[in-house]
């Protein structure tokens, strides 16, 4: 195992922050942290790295407890923090060769991997423009060649694509498979559960700093396959249309969602000529009618009840 | 290591701060011009009492009474009117005298004195002083030092017991022209210790933005401890303040003449002291208020008036006792004591008190800082 969690306990004044957490993370993986904002991931990624004091719990990585072997784990860690923290006046190569440094490379090694980072990231072409002149999504990449610059064998991203434009936001979930598949295990905080079922090979879901469902992408999604969802675009909807939806046999759940109504029903059982007959009766005017494939949002939706941007 | 990596590269990204280094740098040299020009008329060598003085010759030889016509005056008005002689045998008696507030100094010329100078051996003529911030200490070692250039010159310092902290706020002229402070040399002196003092600004940009901005994380997860970063960090930008401090003396004293002494090694602790404290002030700061802006706003509101408070614009009498103990412990006003002493007085006892209160301060705002930092580590 590269990480094992057990009993993990963080308050925030008084706030239970992380909620008895156990996790396991084998070596070789890309394991998801899923969650709306506020759920914990930041604060178990914290809990990991030593930035924050846990108030019980273990935490052990790569074999070794983490409180006591604190300084020798995180040579072989890589962090790319949710904000950018790279500094705006020195250059992208010396941002790079400042962590390189930080992370005990000299010489000829340091110019090496300073290298091989500022390339991996697409930044070597421009290694002597300051960050301020950067765009977000150079600025991102850049965040994550100060992270990898030592090569780690556990890489943790918190949160890397917020606020990026498509392609560096393409580019950079590319570079974590590449960095997966030359040997580093990965962990992956989002909120975007599109990035999570694309790279993760292994997700954990959390809502108010408890994990609500784990495992892989396909096992997930078979928590919500007995269920249908059917999304219906209408020109206008009235609020009493749920109560009157959910009466229907075999209906679930009624959501409204400004011009679209979603009802997660049972899949055995055959009810979609009903629910348009009664949205029809209502005099409200059917757009488009939608049948859902399961996805994680979907998951989080039916285990909480609320959607994971809400 | 780790802490020099740390510290180069806060010098490096301190000094491309080209708006502050620039302000830093001729900020002080214009204002040293401005008040140094404009202020110059009240800096005039000021009258100065006749010194009493008791001269105890048990020499008695052709070197020593050459001695004891240049002490007299008998070829010089100005020393005549500065130092009134009174002739007596008996050193303890003198030295009685002096206790007593009798005299102001009592010069000794041992008995052996001219037989030692002639066989090449160690001699000295010995001044005795009462309160070494006596205005015509630098008198008598001017003249003592001009006529022994064959033997040295031993000043012995009496009565310590007697001197007390009103001693160290000394800032007036202390010796006759020549080594008098002009108004250049004053502001220099003031302005050095204002713009050291605004050097707490880099270490709140600095700490700021490693302690409690999203750098602190990064940071932490690299595995070089707390400490490390926090020595870095405070030697990068000591040693930046340092470089600044070094360009002002160099420029003002070739530039604009200005004196800052003899002593560079001396000159050089005091500086390292005064940028060392406006670090630990900075941080301090930082770590209380935990807000980048609001500490600098802070810090730029402090200094002004602790600079003019300890008469760094313009020269301020109190007659209240208490508000002269008060100022007396501005960073401020130590630091331009300890540097106006060491070019003008060279009283080290008055220098290293100085000192000495400032690094006091210093150790206290550091555990300050470490704790009010600690804080933040929940």
């Amino acid at each position: 195992m590269v990480l094992e969690i057990e009993n993990l306990v963080k308050r925030y004044n008084g706030n239970l922050a992380v909620d008895n957490v156990n996790m396991k993370i084998k070596n070789g993986e890309i394991f998801g942290l899923l969650g709306p904002n506020g759920a914990g991931k930041t604060t178990i990624i914290n809990s990991i790295i030593g930035l924050t004091q846990i108030d019980s719990g273990v935490v052990k990585i790569f074999e070794k407890d983490f409180i006591k072997n604190e300084m020798e784990i995180k040579k072989d860690i890589g962090v790319v923090p949710q904000d950018i923290a790279v500094f705006e006046d020195l250059s992208a190569l010396e941002n790079v060769e400042f962590f390189g440094k930080l992370y005990k490379l000299k010489g000829a090694d340091l110019k090496l991997k300073v290298k091989q980072a500022l390339e991996f990231t697409g930044l070597w072409d421009k290694r002597k423009i300051y960050p301020k002149k950067f765009s977000g999504g150079m600025k991102r990449r850049l965040n994550i060649a100060c992270a990898i610059v030592h090569q780690p064998k556990l890489i943790i991203m918190d949160e890397p694509t917020v606020g990026i434009d498509p392609q560096s936001r393409k580019h950079i979930l590319n570079s974590v498979k590449i960095l997966n598949e030359r040997g580093a295990t990965v962990i992956y905080t989002s909120h975007y559960m599109e990035e999570v079922e694309e790279l993760c090979s292994y997700i954990t879901i959390m809502d108010n700093g408890k994990i609500i469902a784990d495992g892989t992408k396909e096992s997930l999604k078979e928590l919500v396959s007995n269920e249908n969802r059917m999304e219906i675009n209408l020109t206008k909807i009235e609020n009493r249309i749920t109560d009157v939806l959910k009466k229907i046999e075999g209906v679930k759940e009624v959501i409204i969602e400004d011009d679209k109504l979603v009802i997660v029903s049972n899949r055995e059982i055959k009810n979609a000529g009903e629910i348009i007959n009664n949205i029809l009766k209502m005099d409200m005017e059917i757009v488009s009618i939608n049948f859902e494939e399961p996805t994680l949002e979907n998951v989080f939706l039916t285990l909480t009840g609320r959607k994971l941007r809400d | 290591m780790s802490v020099l990596t740390i510290a180069w590269y806060t010098v490096i990204r301190t000094v491309r701060d080209y708006k502050s280094l620039f302000i830093m740098l001729v900020l002080p040299l214009i204002l040293i011009i401005i008040l140094g020009t404009a202020l110059d008329s009240q800096f005039g060598v000021e009258d100065i009492d006749q010194s009493k003085v008791i001269y105890v010759n048990n020499d008695k030889s052709e070197i020593s009474e050459e001695f004891t016509k240049l002490i007299k005056g008998e070829n010089s008005s100005e020393i005549k009117s500065l130092l009134k002689i009174k002739d007596l045998d008996d050193l303890d008696a003198a030295k009685d005298l002096l206790k007593k507030g009798k005299t102001d100094f009592v010069i000794e010329i041992g008995k052996d004195y001219s037989t030692n100078v002639m066989n090449g051996k160690k001699s000295s003529i010995n001044i005795f002083v009462k309160d070494e911030k006596s205005i015509g200490i630098s008198t008598l070692q001017n003249i003592v030092n001009s006529f022994n250039s064959v033997g040295n010159t031993n000043v012995a310092v009496n009565g310590i017991a007697n001197i007390n902290h009103e001693n160290f706020l000394n800032e007036e002229p202390i010796s006759t022209k020549g080594t008098m402070p002009s108004a250049m040399d004053y502001y220099a002196v003031t302005m050095l210790v204002l713009i050291i003092m605004y050097g707490g600004l880099y270490a709140i940009y600095g700490f700021s933005e490693d302690y409690i901005e999203a750098m602190r994380n990064r940071l932490l997860s690299t595995p070089v401890s707390l400490w490390k970063h926090f020595m870095g960090k405070i030697f990068g930008v000591i040693f930046t303040i340092f470089l600044q401090i070094v360009t002002i003396i160099i420029f003002t004293k070739f530039i604009f003449n200005v004196n800052w002494g003899s002593k560079p090694i001396d000159l050089t602790l005091i500086a390292f002291t005064l940028a060392t404290f406006s670090v630990a002030l900075g941080m301090l700061i930082t770590m209380i208020i935990k807000n980048k802006n609001q500490a600098v706003i802070t810090l730029q509101v402090l200094i002004p008036i602790m600079t003019f408070a300890s008469g760094g614009y313009a020269k301020l009498n109190f007659d209240s006792e208490l508000i002269s103990n008060i100022i007396f412990f501005i960073p401020s006003k130590l630091g331009q004591t300890a540097f106006f002493n060491l070019i003008y007085g060279d009283y080290s006892n008055q220098i290293f008190s100085s000192i000495g209160v400032i690094w006091i301060m210093i150790c206290l705002m550091s555990i300050a800082s470490v704790l009010f930092g600690r804080r933040k580590l929940v």
